[in-house]
């Protein structure tokens, strides 16, 4: 890949990457640590198809980058929520329970959730890209809305 | 439900900071990757580490205690003579009788050696970064991740139903990660051992 190129892709999916793997490993040292092998991964990457393989090829390498890191030993320790606000500046009381109420799922489900509803994969896409069963997501899915409403509605009420 | 426009805009705010982006730029300048086992030591340390983890699970089974270390005394290809010493302290040897299965490049193209099949996984490694072999030894499930790229790639293995998956690293540590999730959301880790000889 051209070095112009490669940093339209830093730029194109650096952020992408970095929200996928903290969706993933809720540290923001790891989450930068995966962006950059995912990245440096696509640097050395033949060509693609077409952009949509392009960007599909590196979530797919983004999640087992993840996956790899979730099984070692060495892995930094989730960061505690307390650190939040220096990870994403947040606005409103709403987006920062919202952001504890996702972040306090399990990781599946955040990693679900966001490829779902921030990047707009449908269910059999998020279910490839995360090398599951669609009706698995589904479930993750599911489960993710109904603990989200309960724990929101907890939370409203106090 | 998710209100999708809110989760949108929070997550928004969640950014790789210019020095990590900047750091990716200079290390794709300097073409500096993580340095990777040579790939005959990586071949060497699969077969190693894989065996080991069949010694493990059957360690497992048998009496519940984990190895803390696993020694591989020898090994005839099909048969595997380990030594380890248990959690409570106890010297264990055992023969392993298994073909280990292995991930090796020959002529360019990457294989995936497990039981009796021989699978060319190149063309899959390059595509999506990952493949996955399910089957069964004839006894129980096994199933191998193989993922990477044609040049550097990682094995993670799983045998039998205990929820229990096999990896390995660069420096031939094994590690036993249980299936679910701690209350934190990380991974649980049950133990490591290391192979430190075949």
């Amino acid at each position: 890949m051209y070095r112009t190129a490669f940093e339209a892709a830093v730029e194109r999916y650096g952020d992408t990457v970095f929200r996928l793997a903290y969706s993933y490993l809720k540290n923001r040292a790891d989450a930068e640590d995966v962006m950059q092998e995912t990245l440096l991964r696509l640097y050395g990457a033949d060509e693609f198809e077409s952009p949509e393989h392009e960007r599909y090829w590196v979530i797919r390498v983004a999640v087992n980058e993840c996956k790899k890191l979730l099984r070692s030993p060495w892995r930094r320790r989730t960061a505690p929520l307390e650190e939040v606000p220096e990870t994403a500046v947040l606005d409103t009381p709403a987006q920062t329970e919202l952001f504890h109420q996702v972040m306090a799922l399990p990781y599946r489900y955040r990693a679900a959730v966001y490829l779902h509803y921030y990047e707009g994969y449908a269910v059999k896409e998020v279910a490839a890209l995360m090398n599951a069963n669609p009706s698995t997501v589904q479930t993750w899915l599911m489960r993710a809305r109904g603990q989200l409403r309960h724990h929101l509605k907890e939370a409203e009420s106090l | 439900m998710i209100d999708k426009k809110l989760y949108c805009e929070t997550f928004s705010r969640l950014c790789a900071s210019e020095k990590a982006k900047e750091e990716v730029f200079q290390m794709a300048r300097e073409q500096k990757r993580p340095v990777r086992m040579c790939r005959i030591l990586r071949t060497a340390a699969i077969a190693a580490a894989l065996t080991a983890a069949l010694a493990v699970t059957a360690n497992a089974a048998s009496d519940g205690a984990l190895f803390q270390e696993l020694r591989i005394i020898w090994s005839s290809g099909t048969e595997t003579h380990l030594a380890g010493t248990a959690a409570d302290g106890t010297s264990v040897d055992f023969t392993v009788s298994t073909t280990a299965p292995k991930v090796a490049e020959e002529n360019g193209r990457i294989f995936l050696y497990i039981l009796e099949e021989k699978i060319d996984i190149t063309d899959q490694l390059k595509e999506t970064g990952e493949y996955h072999w399910i089957g069964t030894d004839g006894k129980q499930p096994v199933e191998v991740d193989v993922t990477g790229t044609p040049e550097a790639w990682d094995v993670a293995y799983r045998i039998g139903e205990n929820g229990i998956t096999y990896t390995w690293d660069e420096d031939q540590r094994l590690t036993a990660t249980e299936d679910g999730a701690a209350a934190d959301g990380s991974a649980r880790q049950s133990m490591a051992v290391t192979v430190t000889g075949e």
